[in-house]
């Protein structure tokens, strides 16, 4: 199975809802860790669901991967993947000053060769997935930043590619291009 | 403030916030949302954009930050810790473009980082797009 983590911040959920606007259901699992109150989670689901045919997933824990769905994970809960493929929702300590935070989404993967892991940092503040993206790396991911120069805060995307060897840096339109092309 | 909205009498009702000390970007902005078909609340200070919080205020804001008493962060910080944040989306709107980075730990509240000088029809866009959030 392909499996994308979307690690954003600040100004991400606009790039957010423009990437996702008219994405079929691709044959991917893809997992949005976006820092925001838990107030705000279903609404900016809700928001994504109207704009893309993924089937748009708040979890509760417990939910096993799928091809064609988009979980976003809950504010002030940190989201792992169990055995990568179900989802542990937990409200451990902040890591990065955030909850959820995307380093510890990210590095709840474990290596093996039955799924294909891609990871993509976009626009925030601070430095939350640089750690989570350069350990995709290590264990045979692809990874992606958007490309500074397109980010409202552009500290994430710009913590992540100091640490890692960014296979792509991106901009919303190729992102968009990159979902649609998983087949 | 529009006189004819109330955040008592709009409960209901999403609105835009907009909180800033400079008087002609309040006039800008009201001037740009009036013909909406949401209210607008004028706020001078952190400390009016508490108060209308604390009287019932939903919706979007706009958060100046150099403001003088409490700043943006301040009033955001201040926001939490009153346990206000509820259906808000909260966007900094501030002529500076880099945030510090020593208010990291205020980062999951903001949701987006709008910067003056600002293209009108980009600011309603976005004021739209999050007003239909909350809808």
């Amino acid at each position: 199975m392909n499996i994308l983590i979307i690690g954003s911040s600040t100004g991400g959920p606009r790039v957010i809802f423009d990437i996702f606007t008219g994405i079929p259901a691709v044959p991917m699992a893809i997992v949005i860790v976006q820092h925001m109150p838990e107030s705000t989670t279903s609404r900016f689901a809700r928001r994504l669901s109207q704009l893309c045919s993924m089937n748009v997933i708040v979890p509760n824990g417990g939910e096993v991967l799928k091809p064609g769905s988009l979980f976003i994970t809950p504010g002030d809960s940190h989201l792992l993947l169990k055995n990568n493929e179900t989802i542990i929702l937990e409200k451990s300590e902040k890591v990065n000053f955030v909850r959820p935070s995307v380093d510890v989404t990210m590095m709840s993967l474990i290596p093996d060769s039955k799924n294909s892991f891609y990871g993509l940092i976009l626009s925030g503040m601070g430095s939350d997935g640089a750690q989570g993206l350069m350990y995709m790396k290590k264990i045979g991911a692809q990874v992606f930043i958007q490309n500074p120069d397109t980010c409202t805060i552009r500290s994430m995307p710009e913590a992540a590619f100091r640490l890692t060897d960014v296979d792509r840096v991106l901009s919303p339109e190729e992102i968009h291009d990159f979902i649609i092309s998983i087949k | 403030m529009d006189p004819s909205t109330d955040p008592e009498s709009s409960r209901s009702l999403s609105g835009l916030m907009v909180v800033d000390d400079d008087e002609d970007i309040l006039f800008t902005v009201n001037s740009l949302f009036r013909k909406r078909p949401f209210p607008v609340f004028l706020a001078h200070s952190g400390k009016e954009c508490l108060d209308y919080l604390e009287k019932g205020f939903k919706g979007v804001i706009l958060m100046d930050i150099m403001m003088p008493g409490l700043d943006g962060w301040e009033t955001i910080q201040e926001i939490v810790n009153r346990d206000l944040m509820h259906d808000l989306i909260i966007s900094m709107f501030t002529a500076k473009d880099v945030p510090d980075t020593s208010l990291d730990h205020l980062k999951e509240y903001v949701f987006d980082y709008i910067t003056k000088p600002f293209e009108p029809e980009n600011l309603i866009a976005l004021v739209d797009d999050y007003i239909t959030m909350l809808d």
